[in-house]
């Protein structure tokens, strides 16, 4: 096992489109890491460097001590899933996980076990004779797994594996690699755009985009003191409400937002942090399950606004409510058996210390609980 | 059985029947030919026509085929054609498959061009082509030899064989052969243990159509090669027709005898050309 070190790796490419820079990041040994952002923003590509498929155009990457930017792929000693399995069409499950192990020249005994304890971990052992086209989308994914177990590889590289399951085997096999984590204690480096996914499996996560890396942190960090905007909206769903506005100083400080819609008074604890800002447009970021009902804790904030509810989205143990302001959408997540039909005027109370403070320039976060 | 249903079954066989006569009608078409140059190549003499419509003709015999073998040099121009159509495919195989996937996994300078370039030699005829040939092999000293004409064949036959393995080697997923090299593989070690067996219904066609190109040509062989002792089939055959008289026993006996490794070689094939190698591979 053996840990992964990026250092200022970059990838450019021909034409000067940037796909990743700048990317510094330490995955420690047995960590496992999430790298999780929209599509576009190069996560793929920075697995794919640690692979070898993808060449590093700037920086140098580490898999235990040793210098990778040139090694081939096969000398890395490191596995990968891919989101479409990639499993070898022509040969049978047994030969697809063996196939590796053969090319490494392991004993005709050592593969035979090893294929077979991976296939029993994976509970495919009764497919060992099929052929990838007599399997379901689950079993292939199980396999594309296998095949990577039994090389016991330095590094496990996952890129979007979950991606082409339906909703339910998505969970499950979530839980499958979780537990494989667990059981092989080995280093895993996993891609998604899911970031429930990042959030459930990761130790730590990384949020990228554009090319960068917007925060490293573990889920609850990430969720509870985003670095940025963008990290605040991407983690959590739904996702966080953002109100445009300013800081004016009356008696106190209060956030005031654009057009008249919401203000209130900024809580006592942010006041010397937002005192340097006072004037300075702001984005004001709150999380649905902040936005609650007035009957539930009355008298607790001393924020409140009527608001009309536009759509209501019962999820069973709890209900997301939409309503138009002037910013836009807000989003409540309230835990209630009610379910108020739309055009229901509410009052929601808002738990501003809770609330999280961004530059409107550069959307760095500028105070938060 | 209701009235309906019996309807309907009774449609099903008078299309069946139908469908059968066509077929049947079809297989005759195909047949005849074969079985008339098969009749002429048992009757005694060198009888082209004849108002008999029996297929085995009055005192039939097999002196043509044994005549063949024994008075002609037609082993000696099975053995040159074969030498010729062999290094023809097997030439036309490994050149086809290696730059139809360097052309469709590769990005290099010029590739667009060059892949424009290949199909623009299709569209000349061969004749159009056969005076600038012979004068570049009249320049290379290759007129006359083995050589000359595998060139020739080869070329003509691979810009169609790079274009449909490029074409095919593109519905073979990148990620598989990345999965490979992942697995251990060098990047050649992908291509002939993953990429290679997948094509292997392009193979088949590439290597059909180049053994196909070089087994029955006549034109540019009977440029190319003048020495007798290098005639190829074709050319061998065409010896047998003469201003005054031809042999037809022999040429009909040659010509069945000609088409028997090309159809060997389409059924041992065949079993190669199967849709849907790659199925399962990944999510479609």
């Amino acid at each position: 096992m053996a840990g992964v070190r990026l250092v200022n790796v970059s990838k450019t490419y021909e034409g000067g489109v940037s796909a990743a820079r700048d990317i510094n990041l330490t995955v420690e040994d047995k960590e496992f890491l999430v790298l999780v952002g929209p599509s576009g923003c190069g996560k793929t590509t920075v697995l794919r460097m640690i692979a070898g498929l993808e060449e590093i155009t700037g920086g140098e990457l580490y898999i235990g001590d040793q210098l990778m930017n040139d090694v081939a792929p096969k000398d890395r000693d490191i596995a990968m899933v891919f989101q479409n399995y990639a499993l070898y069409p022509h040969m049978t499950v047994y030969d697809n996980m063996a196939f590796g192990l053969k090319l490494r020249k392991y004993s005709k005994e050592e593969i035979r076990e090893r294929v077979t304890e991976a296939a029993e971990i994976l509970g495919i052992k009764e497919y060992l004779d099929r052929k990838p086209k007599a399997l379901s989308g689950g079993q292939r994914q199980r396999v594309a797994l296998g095949r990577a177990i039994v090389r016991k590889p330095k590094v496990f590289l996952f890129d979007e594996p979950l991606s082409n399951l339906d909703a339910k085997m998505r969970v499950q096999m979530r839980a499958e690699i979780s537990k494989l984590h667990a059981r092989l204690d080995a280093t895993m480096i996993y891609v998604t755009h899911d970031q429930v996914e990042g959030m459930t499996m990761g130790d730590r996560i990384v949020v990228m985009k554009s090319g960068v890396i917007q925060q490293v942190g573990s889920p609850l960090e990430l969720y509870n003191k985003p670095a940025n905007r963008f990290v605040a909206g991407f983690i959590g769903t739904p996702a966080m409400n953002f109100f445009d506005g300013r800081i004016v100083k009356g008696e106190r400080l209060y956030f005031e937002e654009k057009g008249g819609g919401l203000r209130f008074e900024v809580p006592a604890e942010y006041e010397k942090k937002i005192g340097g800002i006072i004037g300075k447009e702001i984005f004001l970021g709150i999380r649905p399950e902040h936005i609650v009902l007035a009957q539930t804790k009355s008298g607790e904030f001393d924020a409140s606004r009527k608001l009309k509810v536009e759509i209501s989205e019962p999820m069973g143990n709890e209900v997301f409510l939409y309503f138009q302001s002037g910013s836009g959408q807000i989003v409540s997540r309230v835990t209630t058996s009610v379910d108020p039909r739309p055009g229901t005027e509410l009052e929601m109370y808002f738990d501003t210390k809770r609330a999280h403070f961004f530059s409107k320039e550069n959307e760095e976060t500028i105070a938060v609980s | 059985m209701s009235h309906k249903a019996k309807t309907q079954n009774l449609k099903l066989r008078i299309l069946n029947l139908v469908l059968y006569f066509l077929l049947i009608g079809f297989t005759l078409a195909v047949l005849y030919p074969i079985v008339n140059v098969f009749s002429i190549s048992l009757r005694p003499g060198n009888r082209l026509l004849s108002t008999s419509l029996r297929i085995i003709p009055d005192g039939a015999t097999f002196h043509a085929y044994k005549e063949l073998f024994t008075q002609t040099q037609f082993l000696l121009w099975f053995w040159n054609s074969s030498i010729i159509a062999a290094t023809v495919t097997v030439t036309g195989v490994a050149l086809a498959s290696t730059a139809g996937y360097a052309f469709s996994r590769f990005n290099f300078y010029g590739k667009k061009s060059a892949m424009v370039g290949l199909l623009v030699t299709q569209m000349f005829p061969p004749t159009m082509l056969l005076l600038p040939m012979y004068i570049m092999l009249l320049k290379l000293h290759l007129i006359n030899s083995y050589l000359g004409i595998i060139v020739i064949y080869t070329s003509t036959a691979l810009p169609f064989c790079v274009w449909q393995m490029k074409g095919y080697y593109d519905t073979i997923p990148f990620s598989l052969e990345e999965s490979a090299r992942i697995d251990g593989s060098t990047r050649w070690g992908a291509f002939t243990k993953i990429v290679l067996p997948l094509a292997a219904p392009a193979l088949v066609i590439t290597a059909l159509f180049s053994f196909m190109t070089a087994w029955a040509e006549y034109v540019v062989a009977a440029q190319v090669l003048q020495d007798t002792s290098l005639f190829t089939l074709p050319l061998g055959l065409k010896q047998f027709e003469a201003s005054m008289s031809t042999q037809w026993g022999l040429y009909a006996a040659g010509s069945l005898i000609i088409s028997i490794p090309a159809v060997a070689l389409f059924l041992f094939l065949s079993r190669w050309l199967i849709s849907g190698l790659t199925l399962g591979s990944v999510k479609g």
